[in-house]
């Protein structure tokens, strides 16, 4: 047995994949996907919804083959105790890799749009602080808060979507197929390094009250997933425009901004932000979950606990020095990353799906059925 | 810049301060070691990101190994 003794439901993973999955990817990748692939971006997006798809089922597969043990347990159990923990670290490090340009994103949206003066530091303190203390409340309680925001978060989007609908132009999303399909291959990578950064789902399948539920978590992440982000690039789109879209750094956070119903309901982005950063710690808790998880059971703990602050600290200072500017994190996001993300998740998950394969036609094979 | 390296140094001894006890008292040995490790390794970054000292930066290093391919795939 693994250290988290908690169990979620189904829905509940559900919502907090899904969650983990889009609250960054609403909010940053419209702008990199209309640079690539201007307005034909919605073609990059079902074709990482089918990617994102596939993905997800290969990582559940993966996952399905030992529903009663988590990452570390079989990647030991497969390649050994001093390989199969690199391999975990890899995953662990990389995990707050992403958890470190999450906080830089967030201390960027608030220092751009509303909160100009405050020193970035003291914004990633903060949330690192919230963030933390979320970890160390436990996987269920920061799942159970999720069941709350994640629907609230669908709600204002959706009200927002739907009062700027008006002032939309669907013409703009014409000339159809008019960009380089690598233009739009590479935006679809993009999206997809995002649906890959699901596969923390490994780390919770044995937590799931009913493992084999993990395989039906797939379908209904991938259709949110597909659908939010299709409503939100297509109407970014039709509302600036794929040029003005793509010089933006938080075109939806710019969407917000423009709704006005009547005279009286403007300025809604607060809104937005609010609930935006509600979501984002979220997913940050979820991450930093997972990659304290990882480190304990690497260094066969009894409780996660004990790591929690510690990986604070390393947090934050990440998160200032990682990235020099705003720029530099964009530009790493839309070049650097997919690429990183792709190779690492995919590659490890590949590697340990061909081992256990070998691993099947053992003696010991039979176990795992 | 005294002010920042009392803030991290304070907020070091107060994570110990929480945590030792209760590791102590529950005789988690392992526990205790690994904590130790990792915290010196994060008041250790925190004080030198505060006196500018230089960090190792994954993202120089991931920057580094990817380099290639992205020159590949983005020429220019």
């Amino acid at each position: 047995m693994g250290i988290e003794k908690g169990k979620i439901s189904r829905w509940q993973a559900i919502l907090l994949v899904s969650n983990s999955i889009l609250a960054s990817m609403v909010l940053i990748t419209p702008a990199l996907l209309t640079k690539e692939a201007g307005q034909d971006a919605w073609l990059s997006v079902l074709i990482a919804g089918i990617l994102g798809y596939l993905i997800g089922l290969f990582v559940v597969s993966l996952g399905l083959r030992f529903p009663e043990k988590n990452l570390v347990e079989y990647s030991i159990d497969l390649l050994g105790p001093w390989f199969g923990r690199a391999v975990c670290i890899i995953f662990a490090l990389f995990f707050l890799h992403i958890n470190a340009y999450l906080v830089r994103a967030f201390s960027v949206l608030l220092i751009t749009e509303t909160m100009p003066e405050t020193p970035l530091s003291v914004l990633n303190i903060f949330l690192v602080i919230l963030v933390a203390y979320g970890v160390y409340l436990g996987l269920e309680v920061f799942s159970r808060v999720n069941e709350i925001i994640f629907p609230l978060f669908m709600l204002a989007g959706l009200i927002i979507f739907a009062l700027a609908a008006p002032e939309m132009d669907f013409e703009q999303l014409k000339p159809y197929f008019t960009h380089s399909f690598s233009g739009i291959l590479w935006g679809s990578l993009i999206l997809a390094s995002f649906y890959a950064e699901g596969s923390f789902l490994l780390m919770l399948i044995p937590s799931l009250r009913n493992p084999k539920d993990a395989r039906k978590i797939v379908l209904p992440v991938s259709l949110i997933l597909l659908v939010v982000i299709s409503i939100d690039v297509v109407g970014l789109i039709s509302l600036f425009g794929a040029q003005e879209t793509s010089r933006m750094l938080f075109p939806t956070f710019e969407l917000a901004k423009t709704v006005h119903l009547g005279a009286f309901v403007e300025r809604i982005e607060s809104l937005v932000v609010g609930l935006w950063v509600s979501s984002v710690s979220l997913k940050i808790m979820a991450f930093y979950y997972v990659s304290v998880l990882i480190l304990a059971e690497v260094f066969k703990l009894k409780d996660y606990r004990p790591l929690v602050l510690p990986y604070a600290f390393v947090l934050v200072v990440l998160s200032v020095i990682g990235w020099e500017d705003t720029n530099h994190v964009r530009f790493y996001l839309s070049r650097y990353y997919p690429l990183v993300a792709v190779t690492v998740m995919t590659g490890t998950t590949l590697f340990l799906y061909i081992a256990s394969s070998f691993r099947r036609n053992d003696k010991k094979g039979g176990e795992t059925q | 810049m005294f002010l920042k390296i009392l803030f991290v140094l304070l907020l070091g001894a107060g994570v110990a301060y929480y945590e030792v006890p209760k590791l102590l008292q529950q005789q988690l040995k392992r526990e205790l070691i690994v904590f130790g490790c990792f915290l010196l390794i994060g008041v250790a970054l925190a004080l030198a990101t505060v006196l500018n000292l230089p960090v190792p930066n994954p993202t120089d290093a991931v920057e580094y190994i990817f380099r290639p391919v992205v020159r590949m795939l983005y020429p220019g």
